[in-house]
């Protein structure tokens, strides 16, 4: 009897930690992966007043948003961890990432790469990181082809090494 | 074609930078360079000659008169314009630049002013303004020095009501996009800023092969467009839009 009612106890207390664990991998354990979107990284001459500054963009597909707050998180996290290390070198340094669809991919953007311009940046552009010359560190998110949310960002971890 | 007369055009955003007016100028004012997007890149819609590769291109164009492909662009451009007789004009003017062979830079002082007039550049106008107050709230409101770059986000114009409003005919995708500081005031008691800039949205009027392959099944004008440029030399040119405009943002 004393065994059972302890099997018992064990068995709920495993349910509990399944089911927490479950919760908070929800929807990073389901299809979410973050992957490089080479291609279309740049780094581009800005001319501004017979001077040349140069600005990096780095891009990233989602597999698999939901826009939940755990792979939001998870991107957060995936932006501090692959910021370019010399980025304050750069007048300009962006992280762009878009959710990973059949017209915005590394193939059929390199066959069709217009339509990145005319598809992907108006559908599946999710967030942009930006950190400036000037010291902004800025978080947008995106609703079609344009930024309806700015807000500061900071990668605690990543500007603290 | 009914579902595409009540077609809208997309939202303009609120980001808390107002419009207050927008002209076409017309030349280029002085200004100080604030900021610049990232040029495309794009050089084969501006080639032209004789010896285009016409693999893939529709077989029966390729020996048509010039008047004939003239003809079918023609009609190309009208029925992409047909909801707006305005663009229609710029359209004949523009067929008749790259028909005169002249080349170089065009502003159209109508195309300038139908571009004003969109949610798209309008849109294109305030996100440059909310870049502008970020730096300006990190200087403290001090215009001096400050230069943006505004990345890869541009003014497209390749929505379903641009394709059939016209500017999708004769912009789509833009190239590349400066924009100039005329003068600005700060009010130091009430945070707020104002300033004239001067947008310049920089496009190729000319047809690479990649988009007349793509497009040539939907209309066959692109077809005798490519034609046109790469088989009987007539030459592409670079589009030039002038916007001034004056906005106000606050910081906080």
């Amino acid at each position: 009897m004393n065994n059972f009612f302890w099997l018992l106890i064990f068995f709920y207390y495993y349910l509990l930690i399944l089911s927490l664990f479950m919760l908070n991998c929800d929807d990073l354990s389901e299809g979410f992966s973050i992957e490089s979107f080479e291609i279309m990284n740049y780094i581009h001459l800005l001319e501004v007043d017979d001077t040349t500054e140069i600005v990096k963009a780095d891009y990233y597909l989602v597999i698999g948003y939901r826009g939940t707050r755990m792979q939001n998180i998870a991107i957060d996290s995936l932006v501090c961890k692959n910021k370019a290390s010399d980025a304050n070198l750069y007048h300009t340094y962006f992280i762009n990432i878009y959710r990973k669809t059949p017209k915005t991919n590394t193939e059929y953007t390199s066959e069709f790469p217009r339509d990145f311009y005319r598809y992907s940046m108006r559908n599946d552009h999710l967030f942009r990181y930006k950190w400036t010359y000037s010291g902004l560190s800025i978080k947008e998110t995106y609703k079609g082809a344009f930024a309806y949310e700015s807000e500061k960002f900071n990668c605690v971890v990543n500007e603290g090494d | 074609m009914d579902d595409h007369v009540n077609e809208v055009e997309e939202e303009e955003i609120e980001n808390g930078i107002d419009i207050l007016s927008t002209t076409v100028p017309g030349s280029t004012p002085s200004g100080t360079d604030i900021a610049a997007n990232t040029s495309r890149g794009n050089t084969e819609d501006l080639q032209y000659g004789t010896n285009g590769n016409t693999s893939g291109i529709i077989t029966g164009y390729l020996n048509k008169s010039d008047d004939f492909l003239f003809f079918d662009m023609d009609f190309l451009f009208n029925a992409c314009a047909i909801f707006d007789g305005g663009l229609e004009t710029v359209g004949d003017a523009f067929i008749e630049r790259f028909r005169d062979r002249v080349g170089g830079d065009f502003h159209h002082s109508g195309l300038s002013a139908s571009v004003m007039e969109t949610n798209v550049m309008r849109n294109f106008i305030k996100k440059f303004g909310e870049e502008l107050n970020l730096e300006l709230e990190n200087s403290n409101g001090d215009f001096n020095g400050i230069s943006i770059a505004i990345g890869d986000t541009r003014p497209i114009f390749s929505s379903i009501y641009h394709q059939f409003h016209g500017l999708k005919i004769l912009l789509n995708d833009t190239e590349h996009t400066r924009v100039k500081l005329l003068n600005y005031t700060f009010d130091q008691s009430t945070s707020e800023w104002e300033g004239d800039f001067y947008f310049e949205v920089i496009d190729h009027f000319g047809l690479d092969k990649a988009d007349a392959l793509k497009y040539q099944w939907w209309h066959s004008g692109f077809a005798a467009w490519w034609i046109l440029q790469h088989k009987r030399g007539y030459v592409p040119f670079r589009t030039v839009i002038r916007i001034n405009a004056r906005i106000r943002g606050k910081i906080e």
